[in-house]
């Protein structure tokens, strides 16, 4: 859309000079808020298409208009569309948290990251007693509390609760020694309290392809935005 | 007197001046102008970190950079001047994605750590005594999952 703008502007420039007219060149939006003349070649002409003026706007005000014809210049032509989504989510992000700005989302989705890391490595070492329990069929006697176990695997109610812990506990049909051995080398010294993140992760979470989609960058700052 | 002033003048630079080029914050210096005390720049970007704001100044603009932490309250300008940093840096390393190619990359970890730890529950599922037909802890407790 944005190209056949670009290159209707410049058709119609073409026809004109063609008539012997002076040619009537339609700035694109980052020319027409700069309020000067599009060139054939802007380079901003086929990345800030007219239906989103908004876009500029926001790009400008975080980057610049120097730095980012510069930045764009410095691309190929086939990938500024992707480089121009890019900047206007980070601009929206910016603009949206001034502090953090998009280096908060990072932040975030890397603490969501650890978070999860860290429950697949207790879930491991569970799976890992329950094989060995399979395979050697023991019965010692406990000798690790049940708070031990609660700090490493979390407070989450009804998962992992008093009572699945304190039956087995008391059954003395799986190795709590063992259990705690493998949780705390799988955990180390990273008492942490675990949640559930796959509830928040998905409802946060966009498609695969974020920056190759120009109308996802959209949807996603918009909805920021809102 | 005039002796005296003449052989100043023939010596080297006053101390002065080598002092407050020394004193100079890493924007001042990339940008080759005196560093002022009260230069919004200079507590964040120390002249030992020349290539931090190289890469700000790059992306942003020291302008840019200045305008939006005087915006900001002096208890905040750290973190922004971190974020800030760190946004620039990816787009230097990626000029086409910058952070938005470093949060799909995250979003790839955990979708595959999610599938990792549903498949592991699976797992867990499996091996659990509760759904073992002859296990003698059935009844006793709830299921952990």
């Amino acid at each position: 859309m944005a190209n056949e703008a670009a290159a209707n502007s410049a058709l119609a420039g073409g026809v004109a000079a063609a008539a012997g007219r002076p040619a009537i060149v339609h700035p694109c939006t980052a020319c027409r808020q700069l309020r000067r003349g599009c060139r054939p070649g802007c380079v901003f002409a086929p990345c800030f298409p007219p239906s989103q003026p908004n876009r500029f706007a926001i790009v400008r005000r975080v980057y610049g208009v120097g730095n980012v014809q510069r930045l764009l210049e410095e691309l190929p032509p086939e990938r500024r569309p992707a480089a121009t989504d890019s900047l206007a989510y980070e601009a929206s992000m910016q603009l949206r948290d001034r502090v953090f700005g998009a280096a908060g989302v990072v932040s975030l989705y890397e603490h969501r990251l650890h978070s999860l890391q860290l429950e697949l490595l207790c879930a491991r070492a569970e799976l890992s007693t329950y094989e060995c329990s399979n395979r050697n069929d023991a019965n010692r006697v406990p000798q690790i509390t049940n708070q031990k176990f609660s700090k490493v695997c979390g407070g989450r109610g009804g998962g992992w609760g008093d009572g699945w812990y304190e039956a087995m506990r008391v059954e003395g049909c799986v190795s709590e020694a063992k259990i705690a051995e493998r949780l705390a080398a799988a955990t180390d010294a990273a008492v942490v309290s675990i949640r559930p993140v796959e509830d928040r992760i998905a409802a946060t979470m966009t498609a695969t392809a974020v920056a190759k989609s120009s109308n996802q960058i959209e949807d996603a700052a918009n909805n920021q935005i809102i | 007197m005039s002796t005296s002033s003449h052989n100043s003048n023939n010596t080297s630079p006053s101390p002065i001046i080598n002092e407050s080029n020394q004193r100079r914050c890493a924007a001042c210096k990339y940008l080759r102008k005196r560093c002022s005390r009260d230069c919004v720049l200079s507590p964040y970007f120390p002249a030992s970190l020349p290539h931090r704001f190289a890469c700000v100044h790059k992306i942003f603009g020291a302008s840019n950079v200045a305008r939006t932490l005087q915006q900001l309250p002096v208890h905040q300008r750290a973190q922004a001047a971190e974020a800030m940093s760190a946004e620039a840096y990816w787009r230097v390393q990626d000029p086409v994605y910058g952070s938005v190619g470093v949060i799909n990359l995250l979003q790839q970890h955990i979708y595959m750590n999610q599938r990792e730890l549903a498949r592991t529950r699976a797992h867990i599922a499996i091996h659990s005594p509760t759904r073992g037909p002859c296990s003698p802890w059935a009844g006793l407790w709830t299921s952990p999952i």
